[in-house]
């Protein structure tokens, strides 16, 4: 275990991915092994002191940001320590880079992981994590079918898969412990063809997803939209690609559909420009000839990860979600387009499915929300800024707005931690709520674990 | 420091992947997001001197950064702004490149690897090149790292050391072997460690050079996921000893992890150095292996 309390590593961790919410912790500590984690939990435990744990950094909502207390930074605990060719037991301080680049040279790679591959495994395990692949694997939290975690406590656990305590720490939002260890499922690494189909209305292109998630027609599929002018559904074949009856749109009738809607507007061509930047920007990303070979994309998460940074890096990162039914997908994601054009010019939403495992004790409280259908939706609605800024309380109230429509549609979030805090009552319920937050009383005494990020700590309760 | 982008950090991390400096510490504060996050900060060059001093500028975060900041660019200024602090005195006249060689050899390859000089020459000569006039003195480079001396840049015929051709107009002698490899004995298997700052630095230029070696032999090598070159930070002035050395014993082991190859070839003078110092198998430099 590794302490530096100066001035320079304390400022490393002052926000998040987010960049909205600025903190500084009092000290930070590297933990390189479990035993690390418990002895700092332990201590901080008995001294009330707050303890921030932190991965990849990558959160939006200031949730990984401490503000006075212990900064943990878990990505010390970086090694794969063994696989048997179906999982891989792995440190959960590893990005999912880390875990590709091990995998690869076994010929394997993971199951489902979030795009940006800069997450930690067990952040992401902690939340969910959502691959284009999620439509047929699910979560990256359903991927653990092992454990280890430290607990509130400082005490060093195993947990396998049905044990009451692993349905709690996944998706648990780093509330009831600190997974330090996990023993994910892998799976040979294929390279994939990557196709693109054009949309011009999005209730067309979500009607198209769903009915290929529905006959697991795909490995991997999305939408990627510019604004609501532009759709694209971007499909993934690990196998040879097939035909589909889609009903998207040609490239050059796509194209005129859009010019069509803004010839006779002036005030709208600004978004024609934009419109072509970003054609020029993203397609080449997705087309990289660096990691395509005989029409396949060899590493698709690098492809994906950079265009992901490409699209929605920024100073700011402002990502509200909505977490929905599939009966309230279209509409979720017109209100919420109907929102981002209130808000800023320039917007793109991204769109998924999520194979859910029937009513697992773990997706209560999550943002998998509560359903008896075989898959979940997800929308981020993202504003592009283009070097443009806003005040803090614009993107708060563009960020409520969409929560808003969650509110009365019913669902769940993926980012209600942090300053997204006050809907987590909303949504979920007192009752809900206050019987996790029993639980987490329960194992962490003086609420010392990522105090304040779901849960309201006993002096503010 | 007006014109340098630190601001333009993200804080997205990718930078963090192939980081010598994190890779053996582990601490933030050491890479580029941690500089440019404290910079943000208000934070001036004495406040991160371990952080500016940490930086093997191996050039992976410049060519991974998806909002384009110029970190090497940075750590120099930062550099250059920390010697200036530190001065008490007039500075001496730091060395420069010579102008017009034939063949740079480099300080590495004339002092610590003078064994290496007959086989350049003989490669040079079957591809008509001409390595009559060599350098005698220090190109620059070192100072120009250090923050003691501005980059200069002269013309010469072929520079065998990547760490010179920063002071140089010249071509590389490891991309001219890449273009002659039938001149080689190349038997698979082998690692082959391609020049890391040149592979991220100057990626469209070096990169598929190396890429078609690997694709040829299925050699493995010190490319990533990324498509980027992972260092030894040998050939940086933290490959020196001295309190802000690397380790660089560590640093080869994890290179080689995931590789069998019981042969080492480079045709970077310090990681050719590095590895038949610290792998404990083959080493050998490009030219070495002229049929």
């Amino acid at each position: 275990m590794l302490l530096r309390t100066d001035q320079a590593t304390r400022a490393c961790y002052r926000t998040d991915g987010g960049q909205i919410v600025f903190g500084l912790p009092d000290s930070v500590v590297h933990a390189r092994r479990p035993e690390d984690v418990a002895e700092v939990l332990r201590l901080a435990q008995r001294d009330h002191i707050p303890v921030t744990c932190r991965g990849g950094g990558l959160t939006t909502e200031g949730e990984s940001v401490g503000g006075g207390g212990i900064l943990l930074d878990v990505k010390g605990m970086n090694r794969l320590i063994d696989c048997d060719g179906a999982t891989a037991w792995v440190e959960a301080g590893m990005t999912w880079f880390e875990v590709a680049a091990a995998l690869r040279p076994r010929g394997l790679d993971y199951t489902s992981a979030p795009l940006n591959l800069l997450s930690t495994v067990g952040g992401t395990l902690g939340v969910g994590g959502i691959d284009v692949n999620s439509p047929r694997h699910g979560c990256a939290a359903d991927q653990a079918v092992e454990l280890e975690v430290v607990t509130p406590t400082g005490d060093i656990v195993r947990v396998k898969e049905g044990d009451g305590y692993m349905e709690r720490v996944l998706f648990g939002y780093g509330q009831f412990g600190v997974i330090t260890k996990a023993r994910i499922k892998v799976r040979r690494y294929r390279p994939m063809a990557v196709r693109h189909f054009l949309y011009t209305d999005v209730g067309v292109a979500l009607a198209d997803l769903m009915s290929l998630v529905e006959q697991d027609a795909v490995e991997a599929c999305a939408i990627l939209t510019l604004r609501d002018d532009v759709v694209a559904l971007i499909l993934g074949f690990e196998e040879e690609p097939e035909d589909f009856p889609l009903q998207h749109s040609s490239e050059w009738r796509t194209i005129a559909t859009v010019a069509s809607r803004v010839a006779l507007r002036p005030w709208r061509w600004r978004h024609a420009g934009f419109l072509r930047r970003r054609q020029t920007d993203l397609l080449p990303t997705l087309h990289n000839p660096l990691f395509v070979r005989d029409g396949l994309v060899q590493d698709r998460a690098i492809v994906f990860s950079r265009l992901i940074w490409r699209q929605w890096g920024g100073r700011r990162v402002v990502i509200p979600d909505l977490a929905i039914t599939m009966a309230n997908f279209e509409a979720a994601a017109r209100r919420g387009i109907a929102v981002c054009k209130r808000y800023f010019p320039y917007f793109t939403l991204y769109a998924v499915m999520i194979r859910k495992f029937g009513n697992l004790p773990r997706y209560e409280m999550s943002a998998i929300p509560a359903t008896g259908d075989a898959h979940v939706c997800g929308i981020e609605f993202s504003p592009i800024l283009e070097g443009a800024d806003y005040a803090p309380d614009h993107y708060q109230r563009f960020k409520n707005a969409i929560y808003d429509v969650g509110l009365e549609l019913g669902g769940s979030y993926y980012r209600f931690g942090g300053v997204m805090k006050p809907y987590i009552r909303r949504m979920f319920g007192d009752e809900m709520v206050d019987r996790h937050r029993a639980m987490k009383q329960e194992l962490d005494p003086a609420f010392i674990l990522n105090p304040g990020v779901v849960f309201d700590s006993p002096e503010a309760a | 420091m007006s014109d340098l982008n630190f601001g333009d950090c993200i804080g997205c991390g990718l930078c963090i992947l192939g980081c010598p400096a994190y890779e053996e510490t582990g601490f933030d504060v050491l890479t580029a997001r941690g500089r440019n996050k404290a910079l943000q900060a208000g934070l001036a060059a004495p406040a991160i001197v371990e952080s500016i001093w940490a930086c093997t500028l191996c050039g992976y975060c410049d060519a991974i950064c998806p909002s384009d900041v110029h970190n090497v660019e940075i750590v120099l200024h930062l550099r250059r702004e920390l010697t200036a602090l530190a001065s008490t005195g007039p500075v001496a006249a730091s060395p420069a490149p010579r102008e017009g060689v034939a063949l740079v050899l480099g300080c590495t390859i004339r002092e610590r690897a003078p064994q290496l000089i007959p086989s350049i020459r003989e490669f040079l000569k079957r591809i008509g090149r001409p390595s009559d006039t060599t350098d005698d003195t220090c190109c620059g480079s070192v100072h120009a790292e250090a923050g003691c001396a501005r980059r200069a840049t002269a013309k010469a015929g072929v520079v065998a050391d990547p760490v010179c051709l920063e002071q140089y107009d010249a071509d590389f002698l490891g991309a001219l072997a890449m273009q002659h490899l039938e001149l080689f004995d190349l038997e698979p298997p082998f690692y082959y460690y391609a020049p890391h700052r040149l592979v991220n630095r100057d990626h469209a230029r070096f990169y598929p050079l190396y890429d078609e070696l690997r694709r040829r032999f299925d050699c493995d090598m010190n490319i990533d996921l990324n498509r980027l070159a992972r260092s030894t930070s040998a050939g940086s002035v933290q490959g020196l000893s001295g309190e802000r050395a690397r380790d660089i014993p560590a640093a080869v082991a994890r290179l080689l992890k995931d590789s069998r190859a019981e042969r080492i070839l480079t045709c970077s003078p310090a990681d050719y150095l590095a590895f038949k110092a610290y792998s404990g198998r083959e080493t050998l430099f490009i030219t070495e292996c002229l049929r």
